[in-house]
C-alpha cells in the first residue's frame, strides 16, 4: 500500500500542525503501517528533555487506607468511636457508620524528610527520602471497575487507552526484542483486560499481560516442539525467500517487507523474552532480599523482581497489580486491599504480601543506579472512609487517598497536598487522576496536552480536557 | 429552525454600592487582577469573539454574580460558596487561571473583598450569549449534509477501458491527471479477490479452474456468475455481517466487573447475517434497529406474527450492545445512564449517519453544526429505553391449548374450595371465640417403619406402601414387603426429638418409610407445623392430607411449614417419606397457635366484633379456613395443581425494550435531561426529544410538529380525596402523593379514596407509584376495593419489582391473579409500581373509588406518589413505550418516538437520508477497495477528509437510495474496470498521482482477522460451515469466526493480534497491523501447526503421493494457483533439508513446508 505513505504524511502533517511537533513521528507513522522495513515501537521523540526513561507503576488493587499507611490523622486516633462531621454514610459502595475509626496501627516519623508511616510498612518505611507523597488524591468513582479504568485511562468507561498504551504511543520501546509495556498480575485485577486497553489506539500499543506464576508466561513465545532452532531457522530462511519473491512482483505494497521483519523480530523474541523472565538466573540472595522465599511475598516479590529485569532490559511501561494469596477482612483475590471488613486484618495480610518486595524493589534499583530513571509509583485506585463500616472495616472512597511517587525525576521526602484532619478528604492541592497523568507523562518529556490520537473525529488526549503538571514534586 | 429564547438576559440592578472605601478595595485589589487574567476569557469582548469560555462573563457586576455554566462565580458574603476562589487557588476541579496559580495574596484579596459583601461599582449589562453558537444554515452548506444531487456521468474518451458509469467517473479524473489505464488482472487473481471480498474464504481449487475456465470462453458472463453466485451464498452476509458488527460493538457480554454474560445476544448477529443475505433494504436494516420493538407491537398470538416479533425485536441489539455494568453504586447510577445513552447516541451517529454527534455532549459541536442542544434532543428519543432478555412465544397456539387445558382441571378445584370457605363462613364467630382459649398440645413418641422398596424416588414419592396401601395405622400392624419374604413392624423412637434434624436415620435409598405419631389437642384448633424430609415428604392428620413437597438435600428447619388443624382429643399425624439416593431424615416441629397468630390477625382482634369491616372479616375468615381439616386439604390440592400450570415457552433474545432493564436511580431513570458539560450533577430542563437540526431540511415542523404518532395519553393523575390509617400518619401532598410517617407498627390498614374523573371514561386500571424513603419491603396481605361503597372486583395486579424493570405492556400479556403477599422491595429512591386491574371496567361520571391496603409485615416509610387511572379503549401500545410519566398537563409537541428516528433516518427528502446514504455506499466502496472514496469512513463531518471523487459519491448514493439494496451496488462496483484492473503500475501512475489517490491500480489488501482464521480453517479442510445460531468462546471450534463469541473481557486471542475490534466502540476503519506476537502465533501456536499438519494431509494423502505433486497440490488449496518451476524446485529443496534434519521424516518436513505456506505473505494478502 505505498500510496498510503504519502496520505499519512499528510495525516502527519495535519497532526503535527494541531500540535503533535515531532512527536511520535515513528509511531504515526508506523499507526499507518507505512514504515515498512523499521520496527513500529522503535523508539520515538520526546518533546523535551525526559527524566524518566521507564516506569514501574505498583497497583495496590482493592485501595489501601491512606489513613493506615502514610496518611496520619492524629486528631482521627483520638475520636475514635465518635462522630465524623459531615461524614456522608453513602460515600463508598456499601452503607458506613459515620463514627470515627481511628487507625488500628502504630505510626512513626521516618527519614530526614520525617514523613508518617504505619508500623504494617517497614520496608517502605526505609524509603520515604526518596519518595514524593500525594496526600491529595481522589477519583471519580467510588466503584473498582469505573476507577481503577480511571487510574489507567483517566475515564470511567471503558474502550479509552491505558497510560501504558499512551506512552508507548508517544515514545515506542527501548528494546525491539521485548514488549514496550508489560502488565503484570496474580488473580486478574476487577475489570479484567479492559483495564490496561490499547482502546482506540493501534492493537500495537497493547499490553502484554501475564501472570508470572505461570509456567510460560507469554503465549506463543516457545519455539514449537516439532521444531529445533536450526529447523525453525531454515524454516524462516524459506520463509523470506517466498516473501521476498511475493514482494518482488508487488514493488508497491510496501507493507509486505514490515511482515518480513516481524517474523526475525518474533525470532529474537524467543530468546530475549524467557531469559528476562528467568528470575533464577538472578543470585539466591536477590531473591531472598525479594522475598521469595516467603510464602507470603513470594508472588509480589516474583513480579517486582521481574519488574526489575524488565526495566534493566529497556521495557518502557510495567505495571505490578498487587493480589494476594491471603486476602482477610473483606479483601477478595481479584480486590485485596478491599478491607469492607476488618481493616486491621486486611491491610496486615496485604502489607506483608508486598512491603518487603517493595523496599527491595527501591533498594536494588538504587544500588543498580537505575531508579535515577526509572519512576516508582505506589497507589490505589481510590482511598477508603474514616468512618467504619460495619465497627471494624472501611469502605471505599473516592475523596482522599496517597499515591507516592520516587525515582525517575521526582524529588524525594516531598508532602505535597493534604486530606482534612480526618483523612476523609482531600483539601489542599486536590490532586487528580489526570493530574498525575499529566505528571507522568511530563516526566517522560511528554506534554499531555500534545500527546493527541484522533478517533472518530476527534482529537483525544489521556488527560481528557484536563490535567496538570505537579511542579512541586518534580526534581 | 427553533430558537431557543433561555438564555436572552437582562438584567436589572439593585444599585446599592458599599461605602466609598469597600470600592478602592475594588479598584485596588480586585478589578486589575479580573483585567489582566480573566477578561481574556470571560468578558463581553471575549463573547462577541466566540472565545468566551463556561459561559462566565467577569467584566460586569452582573456577570459575576450571575456566573456561567457551573453557577454564580460570587456569593457576596460567603466566600466558602463562591466558587472563585476554589477556581483562584486551584483547589476545585476549576483550575483558574488555567496556566499558572495566582499567588495566595491575591486569593486572600478576594476572599476579603467577597466577605465584604463584594462591593462592586461595574454597571452594564451580560453581553447576549446565544444558547446555542450553531449556525445551522451555514453548517448546512457542507458538502456531506447537502440534499442529494443527481449528476450526470461525466465524458471519458477512452471507451474501450469503461465498463459501467462508475468507471466514467474514475477514468476522466485519470485521464485528466495525464494517467493511463490498467489492463484487469488475471483470472486467478480476479477469483480469488471476489470470494475473499465477498464471503471471505477462499476459492477451492475446482472452483478456481472452472471459473478460470469458463472466464476464458467469456469473461463477462462468467464474471457476472460468479458475482451473483457469492452474492447468493450464505457466507455473503457472514463476511459482510462482521463489517457491520464492527460499527455497532457488537459483543455478547456486560463488560466491566464480572463481564456477565448475555447468553442470548447472538440473535442479532444473527439477525444482522440473514438481513444483508435477503439483501433487505438498508432503509429497513436502519429502521428495524432503531425501532423494531416498537414495529414488533404486542399481538404475537400466532406463530407468523410471533416469528416476526422476534426479528424485530432482536434488530434492536444495534441499541444494546454497548457495555453495561452491574456493579454499580448508587452514585455512579445516573451519570451511568447517561453513559449508556451516549454510547447509543454515539454508536448511532458514527455509524449510521457518519457524524460524531458524542462530541456535543459537553458544549456545542467543535466544528460540525451540532450543537449540546440536539444531542440531547437525540438521547431523548432513547430515554425510555433499557436492555433486557426479551422471550417471544413462537408457538403461542401451544400455550394456549394447554392453558386452557388446565384451567379447565384448575377451576373445579377452586370451586371445591371456594365451596368449603362458604360452608366456613357461618362458623367464624365460634371460632374465635374458641381462640381465646388456646391450648397446649402433648405429642406421643413416633412410630417408625420401613424401609419399602421403591422403583425409583418418583414411584416411591406417588405410589402407596404397607399402611398407606392398607389404610390401617395400627401399630401392631406388620407388612410384607420383597415378594412377601421380608415383615415390616412398626418400631417406637422415644428418642427422636422436635425441633432437631434427623438426617441419615432412616437406611436405604430408593425406599418409603412412614412414621405416625398420637397428638393429643384439649380443643380444636391449627398449630403450626415446620417441617422437612429427604428427599420427598407427605403429611396427614387423621387421613386428611395437609402437606407435600419433593426437595432434595439434607432435612432443615423451615422447609415446609403447614397448618395442622387438630380436632379435640386425640389425632393421628402420619408422616411419609419417599427416599431417593443415600438415606432418609426428616425435622418435625409444632408452634402453638398463640404464638403463630397473623401479624395481620391481632390488631383486628382487638377491635369490637360489630365495629369490624368487610375487610377486616374477610382476613379474619382466611384465617379461620386454615383450621379446617377439609379446607386445608382442598388448599393443598389446589396448590399443588397450580405447580403443574404451563408457562409459555419463550425464546428469548437481547433487545431493547421500553422501560427495561437499566440503571435505576428514581423517577429520571427513564427521562433525559440537558446537562451542563455532560455533568448529571448539573441539570437544566427535561429535553425533548428532537431531531439533528442540521438534518432536517424542509420545515421543522414537519419533524416536530406536524404529525404527532402519539394517541392521547390513557392515563391521567388522580389525587386521593382522603386517606386515613389507623395507626400511622397519612398525609396528601401537594404532589398528589400520599406520606406514611410516624410511628411504624407491624401492621396497619390503609384506605385511600379517590375521586373518579366526571368525564364519561371507561376505567380499567389504577397505577400506583410507591417510592420508598427507606430500603425495606412492603408487603400487603389484603388488597381491596369499592367503588361509592360497593366491592368491585380486582380481576389481576402486577407490581414492578424495581430491579427487573418493567413494562408497563406487560399487563396486557400477564395476568396472574392478585394474591396476598405482595412485596415490593425496598430501596430508596427507588419507585415502584403497582397496577390494579379491574373485572369490569367502572362506569364513571364521578364517584369515589376506595382502596384499602393491608400491610402484613413492617411497613417503612413510603411516598405513594402518583396514582393515575388507565383505560384500554384507546390501546395503543406506542402510549405504553413512549409515555408511562405523563404529566399532567401534556405537550402534544413532544413526539417521543423512535418510529420518528428511524422514519427521518431514512427521509431522503426532509430528513438525514442523504447523509445515510452517502455514509453506507462509502462503506461499500472502502470494503472494495481498502479505502473509502471519504477515508474517514465514521467522520463525514467538516474535519473528516474530503472524498477524494465527490461526483461519484455523490453518484452512487443517489443510486444507492433507489431501493437502498446493497447487493446491485456491490454488482455495480465489482463489475466496474477499477475493481477489475492489477496491480501493476499504471503509466504516468506513480509520477502524476503517488498516493493512487485516483484508482490507477489495485493494491494488495491484508485479510481481516476473522477472515486470516476463515481461510487457515479452510485450506486445512477443517471449516465447519453451518451457518447461524449459538456461538462459543473456544478458539479451537471450526466455525467461521463471526460465530465465536465476542465477549468483552475475554476476547479471542488470535483475533485480536490480527486487530479484530474490542467491541467498545463503534469501528469504521479497522487498523492494519505488523507485530511480532503475529509472527510469534504463526509459527509457534499449536494451533497454525494443526492446521499446516491438516493441510498437509490433504496434498498429501498417501507417503506415495510424489513430493512435486503434492506441493503443487498444497499451493493450490492455500494460494489458489500452481507454484512456477522456481517456486517448486526451492520448495522440493527446503523439503529435502528438513527431511534431513529430521533423520529423514519426510512427513514432518513436508509439514514445516505447509506451516511455510500458512506464514507467507501470499496467504494473508490478496491482490
Amino acid at each position: 500500500m505505498s500510496e498510503r505513505l504519502f496520505q499519512s504524511r499528510r495525516n502527519f502533517l495535519e497532526k503535527a500542525g494541531l500540535g503533535c511537533g515531532s512527536l511520535a513521528l515513528t509511531s504515526l507513522l508506523h499507526q499507518e503501517g507505512v514504515i515498512a522495513s523499521e520496527n513500529p515501537l522503535s523508539s520515538g521523540v520526546p518533546e523535551f528533555l525526559p527524566k524518566a526513561k521507564s516506569v514501574i507503576w505498583l497497583h495496590q488493587t482493592g485501595s489501601p487506607s491512606q489513613v493506615d499507611t502514610f496518611d496520619y490523622k492524629p486528631v482521627l486516633q483520638k475520636r475514635n468511636g465518635e462522630t465524623l462531621e459531615g461524614a456522608d454514610p453513602k460515600t463508598g459502595f456499601f452503607t458506613t457508620s459515620g463514627k470515627c475509626l481511628g487507625s488500628p496501627f502504630v505510626f512513626k516519623q521516618h527519614g530526614e524528610s520525617g514523613s508518617w508511616v504505619s508500623e504494617i510498612l517497614p520496608n517502605m518505611a526505609r524509603h520515604v527520602d526518596d519518595m514524593a507523597f500525594i496526600y491529595s488524591c481522589y477519583s471519580k468513582s467510588n466503584n473498582h471497575t469505573p476507577a481503577m479504568l480511571e487510574a489507567n485511562s483517566g475515564m470511567i468507561r471503558q474502550g479509552h487507552p491505558s497510560i501504558g498504551s499512551w506512552l508507548t504511543y508517544g515514545l515506542g520501546s527501548e528494546n525491539g526484542n521485548l514488549p514496550a509495556y508489560v502488565v503484570m498480575h496474580g488473580t486478574k485485577p476487577r475489570g479484567g483486560d479492559p483495564i490496561w486497553s490499547s482502546g482506540f489506539l493501534p492493537s500495537v500499543y497493547q499490553a502484554t499481560s501475564l501472570d508470572p506464576r505461570k509456567p510460560k508466561p507469554i503465549d506463543n513465545l516457545a519455539r514449537h516442539a516439532q521444531f529445533d532452532d536450526k529447523q525453525q531457522r531454515s524454516l524462516l530462511d524459506a520463509l523470506r525467500q517466498t516473501n521476498q519473491h511475493h514482494a518482488e512482483e508487488r514493488p508497491l505494497d510496501r507493507d509486505l517487507s514490515a511482515r518480513l521483519e516481524s517474523f526475525e523480530l518474533a525470532y529474537r523474541m524467543q530468546t530475549a523474552a524467557p531469559e528476562v523472565f528467568d528470575v533464577t538466573a538472578e543470585p539466591e540472595s536477590v531473591r531472598k532480599m525479594y522475598g521469595l522465599d516467603r510464602k507470603e511475598s513470594k508472588d509480589y516479590g516474583k513480579q517486582c523482581l521481574t519488574a526489575r529485569r524488565l526495566v534493566e532490559s529497556g521495557v518502557r511501561f510495567v505495571q505490578v497489580f498487587a493480589s494476594s494469596t491471603s486476602t482477610p477482612g473483606g479483601g477478595v483475590a481479584d480486590v485485596p486491599w478491599d478491607g469492607h471488613s476488618d481493616i486491621k486484618a486486611n491491610h496486615t495480610a496485604c502489607a506483608a504480601s508486598m512491603d518487603q518486595p517493595v523496599g527491595a524493589l527501591l533498594d536494588d534499583l538504587k544500588s543498580r543506579g537505575l531508579l535515577d530513571s526509572t519512576l516508582v509509583i505506589w497507589g490505589g485506585e481510590f482511598g477508603r472512609t474514616s468512618d467504619s463500616q460495619g465497627g471494624k472495616g472501611r469502605d471505599h472512597n473516592p475523596h482522599a487517598y496517597t499515591t507516592w511517587m520516587a525515582g525517575g525525576g521526582i524529588k524525594g521526602g516531598v508532602h505535597y497536598g493534604a486530606s482534612d484532619e480526618f483523612g476523609y478528604k482531600a483539601v489542599e492541592n486536590r490532586t487528580s487522576v489526570h493530574d498525575i497523568h499529566a505528571t507522568v507523562l511530563h516526566l517522560f518529556g511528554l506534554n499531555h496536552e500534545k500527546l493527541t490520537y484522533r478517533f472518530n473525529g476527534r482529537d483525544f488526549r489521556l488527560t481528557d480536557v484536563a490535567g496538570k503538571v505537579i511542579q512541586e514534586i518534580i526534581s | 429552525m427553533k430558537s431557543f429564547p433561555g438564555f436572552l438576559l437582562c438584567f436589572l440592578f439593585g444599585s446599592a454600592f458599599g461605602q466609598e472605601a469597600d470600592v478602592a478595595f475594588f479598584e485596588s485589589k480586585i478589578r486589575p487582577v479580573l483585567a489582566e487574567n480573566c477578561y481574556k476569557c470571560h468578558s463581553a469582548s471575549a463573547a462577541a469573539d466566540g472565545k468566551l469560555k463556561g459561559g462566565l462573563q467577569l467584566d460586569t457586576r452582573a456577570g459575576i454574580r450571575k456566573g456561567g455554566e457551573t453557577g454564580p462565580a460570587v456569593e457576596p458574603g460567603n466566600s466558602a460558596e463562591s466558587l472563585i476562589l476554589g477556581a483562584l487557588r486551584h483547589e476545585s476541579d476549576l483550575k483558574m487561571p488555567p496556566k499558572s496559580k495566582l499567588s495566595p495574596d491575591i486569593a486572600a484579596d478576594f476572599q476579603k473583598w467577597i466577605e465584604m459583601g463584594a462591593p462592586d461599582p461595574r454597571d452594564g449589562e451580560i453581553a447576549e450569549i446565544k444558547a446555542d453558537g450553531v449556525d445551522i444554515a451555514a453548517g448546512q452548506k457542507h458538502w456531506a449534509f447537502r440534499p442529494l444531487a443527481k449528476l450526470s456521468t461525466p465524458q471519458a474518451t477512452d471507451q474501450k477501458w469503461i465498463r459501467t458509469d462508475i468507471d466514467r467517473f474514475i477514468r476522466a479524473r485519470q485521464e485528466a491527471s495525464g494517467i493511463g489505464a490498467n489492463p484487469i488482472a488475471d483470472h486467478r487473481s480476479l477469483v480469488r479477490r471476489a470470494y475473499f471480498d465477498l464471503i471471505g474464504l477462499p476459492p477451492t481449487p475446482e472452483q478456481v479452474s472452472l471459473f478460470v475456465a469458463a472466464a476464458d470462453k467469456d469473461f463477462d458472463s462468467a464474471w457476472g456468475g460468479l458475482i451473483d453466485e457469492l452474492l447468493a451464498s450464505p457466507h455473503y452476509g457472514e463476511r459482510w455481517g462482521r463489517h457491520w458488527l464492527d460499527l455497532v460493538r457488537f459483543a455478547e457480554s456486560n463488560g466491566y466487573a464480572f463481564d456477565k454474560d448475555r447468553p442470548n445476544a447472538w440473535r442479532y448477529r444473527d439477525w444482522v447475517i440473514q438481513s444483508l443475505n435477503a439483501d433487505m433494504p438498508y432503509s429497513e436494516f436502519v429502521r428495524k434497529q432503531v425501532a423494531g420493538d416498537i414495529y414488533a407491537g404486542k399481538d404475537w398470538d400466532t406463530p407468523d406474527k410471533a416469528a416476526r416479533a422476534l426479528e424485530l425485536v432482536s434488530a434492536t441489539g444495534f441499541i444494546v450492545s454497548g457495555p453495561f455494568t452491574t456493579q454499580q453504586t448508587q452514585k455512579e447510577r445516573e451519570r451511568s445512564r447517561y453513559e449508556q445513552l451516549d454510547d447509543v447516541i454515539h454508536t448511532l451517529g458514527t455509524s449510521m449517519l457518519g457524524l460524531t454527534v458524542g462530541c456535543a455532549r459537553c458544549h456545542d459541536h467543535k466544528y460540525d453544526p451540532i450543537g449540546a442542544h440536539d444531542y440531547y434532543e437525540l438521547a431523548a428519543m432513547f430515554g425510555d429505553v433499557g436492555f433486557s432478555d426479551v422471550g417471544v412465544d413462537l408457538q403461542p397456539q401451544i400455550y394456549r391449548a394447554a392453558k386452557a387445558k388446565y384451567d379447565e382441571a384448575h377451576k373445579p378445584l377452586v370451586q371445591n374450595k371456594s365451596t368449603r370457605e362458604a360452608e366456613l363462613k357461618p362458623q367464624l364467630d365460634a371460632f374465635l371465640t374458641d381462640h381465646a382459649k388456646a391450648e397446649a398440645i402433648t405429642a406421643g413418641p413416633w412410630q417408625s417403619i420401613g424401609p419399602f422398596k421403591a422403583k425409583d424416588f418418583n414411584v416411591g414419592f406417588a405410589d402407596p406402601f404397607g399402611p398407606e396401601i392398607e389404610l390401617d395405622f395400627d401399630p401392631a400392624k406388620t407388612f410384607e414387603e420383597g415378594n412377601k419374604k421380608e415383615k415390616r413392624a412398626w418400631t417406637a423412637q422415644p428418642k427422636w426429638q422436635d425441633g432437631e434434624a434427623h438426617n441419615a436415620i432412616l437406611k436405604g435409598a430408593n425406599s418409603v418409610f412412614y412414621l405416625q405419631r398420637e397428638i393429643v389437642s384439649p380443643k380444636a384448633q391449627s398449630v403450626g407445623l415446620s417441617v422437612s424430609g429427604n428427599d420427598g415428604i407427605k403429611i396427614w392428620v387423621n387421613g386428611y392430607k395437609v402437606g407435600e413437597e419433593k426437595r432434595g438435600g439434607d432435612a432443615k428447619a423451615d422447609e415446609l411449614k403447614v397448618h395442622l388443624p387438630l380436632v379435640k382429643g386425640k389425632n393421628l399425624l402420619v408422616m411419609k417419606l419417599a427416599n431417593g439416593g443415600g438415606d432418609a431424615g426428616f425435622y418435625f416441629q409444632t408452634s402453638l397457635e398463640k404464638d403463630r397468630e397473623p401479624k395481620n390477625v391481632t390488631p383486628i382482634l382487638k377491635v369490637a366484633p360489630e365495629k369490624r369491616n368487610d375487610a377486616q372479616r374477610k382476613i379474619l375468615l382466611t384465617w379461620f379456613q386454615t383450621h379446617d381439616q377439609r379446607w386445608t386439604e382442598l388448599n393443598v390440592i389446589v396448590t399443588k395443581h397450580a405447580r403443574e400450570e404451563p408457562k409459555p415457552d419463550l425464546t428469548m433474545t437481547y433487545a431493547a425494550k421500553p422501560r427495561g432493564t437499566t440503571y435505576q436511580f428514581g423517577e429520571n431513570t427513564y427521562k433525559v435531561f440537558h446537562l451542563h458539560r455532560g455533568n448529571s450533577d448539573n441539570k437544566d430542563d427535561e429535553a425533548r426529544a428532537g431531531f439533528l437540526r442540521v438534518l432536517s431540511r424542509t420545515s421543522e415542523a414537519h419533524w416536530l410538529g406536524e404529525e404527532d404518532p402519539q394517541p392521547d395519553s390513557r392515563w391521567s393523575l388522580v389525587k386521593p380525596a382522603s386517606a386515613t390509617a389507623k395507626a400511622t400518619t397519612l398525609k396528601v401532598g401537594k404532589n398528589g402523593g400520599v406520606t406514611v410517617s410516624g410511628e411504624k407498627p407491624l401492621t396497619d390498614i390503609y384506605t385511600i379514596g379517590l375521586p373518579l374523573p366526571v368525564e364519561p371514561t371507561e376505567i380499567t386500571a389504577l397505577r400506583i407509584e410507591v417510592s420508598s424513603a427507606q430500603a425495606a419491603n412492603f408487603v400487603l396481605s389484603q388488597l381491596t376495593a369499592t367503588l361509592n361503597g360497593t366491592p368491585i372486583e380486582i380481576e389481576s395486579a402486577l407490581a414492578s419489582f424495581s430491579q427487573a424493570g418493567f413494562a408497563p405492556a406487560d399487563i396486557l400479556a400477564k395476568t396472574p391473579a392478585p394474591s396476598k403477599g405482595w412485596a415490593i422491595s425496598g430501596g430508596v429512591g427507588k419507585t415502584n409500581e403497582l397496577f390494579l386491574i379491574f373485572k369490569s371496567p367502572l362506569s364513571t361520571g364521578g364517584g369515589n373509588l376506595e382502596i384499602t391496603m393491608v400491610q402484613e409485615s413492617q411497613w417503612p416509610q413510603h411516598l405513594i406518589t402518583n396514582f393515575s387511572f388507565f383505560s384500554t379503549a384507546e390501546s395503543d401500545v406506542r402510549s405504553w413505550a413512549a409515555k408511562p410519566d405523563v404529566p399532567e398537563k401534556q405537550d402534544p409537541e413532544k413526539p417521543q418516538s423512535r418510529e420518528a428516528l428511524a422514519e427521518w433516518l431514512t427521509d431522503i427528502d426532509t430528513g438525514a437520508g442523504p447523509l445515510l446514504s452517502r455514509v453506507m455506499a462509502n462503506r461499500l466502496w472502502q470494503h472494495h477497495f481498502g479505502r473509502g472514496i471519504v477515508s474517514t469512513p465514521s467522520d463525514f463531518g467538516t474535519r473528516g477528509e474530503r472524498p477524494t471523487h465527490p461526483e461519484l459519491l455523490e453518484w452512487l448514493a443517489v443510486e444507492f437510495s433507489k431501493d437502498w439494496k446493497l447487493k446491485p451496488i456491490h454488482r455495480l462496483i465489482m463489475t466496474s474496470s477499477v475493481y477489475l484492473q492489477g496491480g501493476a503500475p499504471a503509466v504516468g501512475g506513480p509520477e502524476n498521482d503517488p498516493e493512487n489517490m485516483l484508482y490507477w491500480r489495485k493494491s494488495s489488501r491484508r485479510l481481516e482477522a476473522e477472515a486470516i482464521r476463515d481461510n487457515l480453517l479452510a485450506v486445512s479442510g477443517r471449516l465447519d460451515p453451518k451457518s447461524l445460531g449459538k456461538g462459543t468462546l473456544d478458539p479451537k471450534s471450526p466455525r467461521r469466526s463471526v460465530y465465536l463469541t465476542v465477549k468483552r473481557g475475554s476476547l479471542i486471542e488470535l483475533l485480536q493480534l490480527f486487530d479484530a475490534p474490542d467491541a467498545m466502540q463503534s469501528i469504521g476503519r479497522r487498523e492494519t497491523s505488523t507485530v511480532a506476537p503475529q509472527a510469534l502465533a504463526m509459527l509457534n501456536s499449536e494451533a497454525v501447526r494443526n492446521w499446516s499438519i491438516d493441510l498437509s494431509k490433504r496434498a498429501r494423502p498417501t507417503p506415495e503421493t510424489k513430493l512435486e505433486d503434492a506441493i503443487i497440490a498444497a499451493y493450490e488449496i492455500a494460494y489458489g494457483r500452481t507454484p512456477s518451476t522456481g517456486e517448486l524446485s526451492e520448495m522440493v529443496a527446503f523439503v529435502e533439508k528438513q527431511s534431513k534434519g529430521r533423520t529423514g521424516n519426510l512427513e514432518t518436513a513436508f509439514q514445516d513446508f505447509c506451516h511455510l505456506l500458512l506464514c507467507a505473505n501470499e496467504f494473508l494478502y490478496i491482490d
